[in-house]
């Protein structure tokens, strides 16, 4: 079974996520990293072949910000191709171009409508699972 | 110089005294002519007189040249104690209340004691010819310019000075104590220094207005730099605002929508009819505030987004929205008739918004009418900025609430007459503010509303 790594603080918003990855039954196991600081320790002791296929990453998180997990996801030569979606409320232009600064994969808003939020999840599983060809990831 | 004063004035004065000083040296130009023509008598008295024309010439020429007070004084004291031969050469100024002067220049003898010396304005020989505005000359053979009541200050064999005037105005005066090798000053030596005086006075003058008008533009600049300071971090406080709405109000939401739904789907078996219509209820009411934020964020955007200006095509964008509007409700009755080729220079997102809001607005209040119609053409060309105008034929509204109009989550019409967010004339007031034009509108209930707006 694919993992997924899910950065996110917002417990309502984990249960909500994890409820529409259940419900649009998106074949994955997830794991959920509550702050950067346990998404980074989590990454790390990662084995290649149990990378996640990708990571969900919220940027408003309590310790070290979403953009800064990104970059030092990058800047590991161990996590250095793992794909990352940012998946924020913000729809500040500014976040979004210094995500993709950062490398970046992909950037989506969260919207406020939760049927909304069902298909924009059915969209990133299809895609990111089997579409996308996931470097860490073999089928 | 108060804050209130304006560059432009200054900059009046300054043509004024420029003009003033060309007129003066012209004067000046005839006097040393006409010393000229006077140069009868002995050869070594021509000699001398040449030497002393070619001597006021320079110093003119010199002491006009430079706009530096500090610099021009000091030339004034050298040039001035050369061409009296004083001992020592002092150019007292009248300062600012004037109930003083100080000494602004002074060179020769105990030159370093007297400089920047300050005294009250009746004080000693130069108090008397600032007072007085008279020069005063005395040394041997006694001549003595000056009443009788005066007395010199001591231990001065002889002395000459002359007021320094601006337009009838005392400014200062010039003065040489004690003549260079014995003596005595001699009338020959005020004519001199009266003539160089004249000079001065133009030089000191040009070089005080300079020097205030430099204060004013270094003040100016000084509180451009600092309001551009205060508007970054207005703009900074804004963003960080319009961040956390964006980001911390929706946050919330999302959970109401979500968990509401949630249930909906989950337990829906065990709640009866009313139970999810209340949820239905909730979940209509956080996406409606939902809205409202993004509607805010956008209103937020306008104001704090840089302007990009070029040129803007209105009739083709207000084609394009008109079209679209067609697609989305094809059975609506409504002629658009978009006057060609309106281009203006604007930010075309901005003008985007604009358009799309008062054709949407238009669009929508046209309500079911038959035979709807909205137009969009050039109301009247003026240089101040032309002025367009969009014009529909539907509701209207009441003028008494016209300044309700543009004011945010202001609305005109109920939510079951028409939905809306209330914040789309609030966006087109933002961005014509921010193109420093202007936005009115005129409306008839029943008959329809025009909006007019400039774009300067």
């Amino acid at each position: 079974m694919h993992t997924i790594l899910l950065v996110e603080d917002n417990l309502d918003h984990v249960e909500l996520t994890l409820r529409a990855i259940r419900k649009v039954e998106l074949p994955v196991e997830v794991f959920v990293a509550h702050d950067g600081a346990e998404a980074l320790a989590y990454l790390s002791v990662c084995k290649q072949h149990e990378m996640p296929c990708f990571t969900l990453l919220d940027l408003d998180l309590p310790d070290i910000d979403g953009l800064e997990v990104l970059k030092r996801i990058r800047e590991d030569q161990h996590t250095h191709y793992l794909p990352v979606v940012i998946l924020t409320t913000s729809q500040e232009k500014n976040d979004e171009l210094q995500g993709y600064d950062l490398g970046a994969n992909s950037y989506v808003c969260k919207p406020v409508d939760y049927s909304l939020f069902l298909d924009c999840i059915k969209k990133l599983g299809e895609y990111w699972l089997s579409l996308n060809q996931s470097p860490y990831c073999i089928d | 110089m108060t804050d209130t004063a304006q560059p432009i004035s200054q900059d009046l004065i300054m043509l004024e005294t420029l003009q003033a000083l060309r007129t003066e040296n012209a004067r000046l130009q005839q006097q040393v002519m006409s010393l000229q023509q006077d140069m009868t008598g002995t050869q070594e008295q021509n000699q001398l007189l040449k030497r002393e024309v070619a001597l006021m010439q320079e110093l003119g020429d010199v002491i006009v040249s430079d706009l530096d007070l500090d610099r021009v004084l000091a030339l004034v004291a050298s040039k001035g104690c050369e061409l009296i031969q004083a001992v020592t050469f002092l150019v007292p100024i009248i300062n600012k209340n004037r109930d003083s002067y100080t000494y602004a220049a002074a060179l020769g003898k105990n030159a370093d004691d007297i400089f920047g010396v300050t005294f009250p304005i009746r004080i000693g020989m130069c108090g008397w010819v600032i007072t007085h505005e008279k020069p005063l000359l005395f040394g041997e053979p006694r001549e003595w310019l000056m009443d009788e009541k005066t007395s010199w200050e001591e231990g001065q064999p002889s002395a000459l000075l002359v007021p320094l005037l601006w337009k009838n105005r005392i400014i200062g005066g010039l003065s040489g104590m004690g003549k260079v090798g014995g003596g005595s000053f001699t009338r020959r030596d005020l004519e001199l220094l009266t003539l160089f005086a004249n000079q001065v006075s133009i030089a000191i003058e040009n070089a005080s207005l300079y020097q205030e008008i430099a204060a004013l533009v270094g003040s100016l600049e000084h509180r451009v730099e600092q309001r551009t300071l205060e508007l970054a971090a207005t703009n900074k406080e804004l963003e960080s605002f319009s961040y956390s709405v964006s980001h911390d109000l929706r946050a919330p939401l999302r959970s109401i929508d979500g968990f509401s739904q949630a249930l909906v789907e989950d337990y829906g078996a065990t709640l009866d009819g009313v139970a999810i219509d209340y949820l239905q209820r909730i979940r209509s009411n956080a996406q409606h505030m939902g809205k409202l934020i993004e509607a805010l964020l956008q209103l937020s955007r306008l104001t704090r987004d840089e302007i990009v200006v070029e040129r803007v095509n209105l009739s083709i964008i207000a084609g394009e929205i008109a079209t679209r509007l067609h697609e989305v409700e094809p059975d609506k009755d409504v002629v658009f008739e978009v006057q060609e080729g309106l281009v203006v220079s604007a930010d075309e997102r901005m003008m985007r918004v604009l358009m799309e809001n008062l054709l949407s607005n238009a669009w929508k209040y046209t309500g079911k009418r038959e035979h709807a119609r909205i137009e969009f053409g050039l109301a009247e060309k003026s240089e101040s900025g032309d002025s367009y105008y969009v014009r529909d034929n539907g509701v209207g509204f009441d003028m008494r609430q016209v300044n309700k109009l543009f004011r945010p989550f202001k609305r005109l019409h109920s939510d079951r007459e028409f939905v809306g967010d209330g914040i789309g004339l609030a966006s087109v007031q933002r961005v014509i503010q921010r193109h420093g034009g202007k936005i009115w509108a005129e409306a008839t209930v029943g008959e329809g509303a025009t909006f007019y707006f400039t774009v300067s």
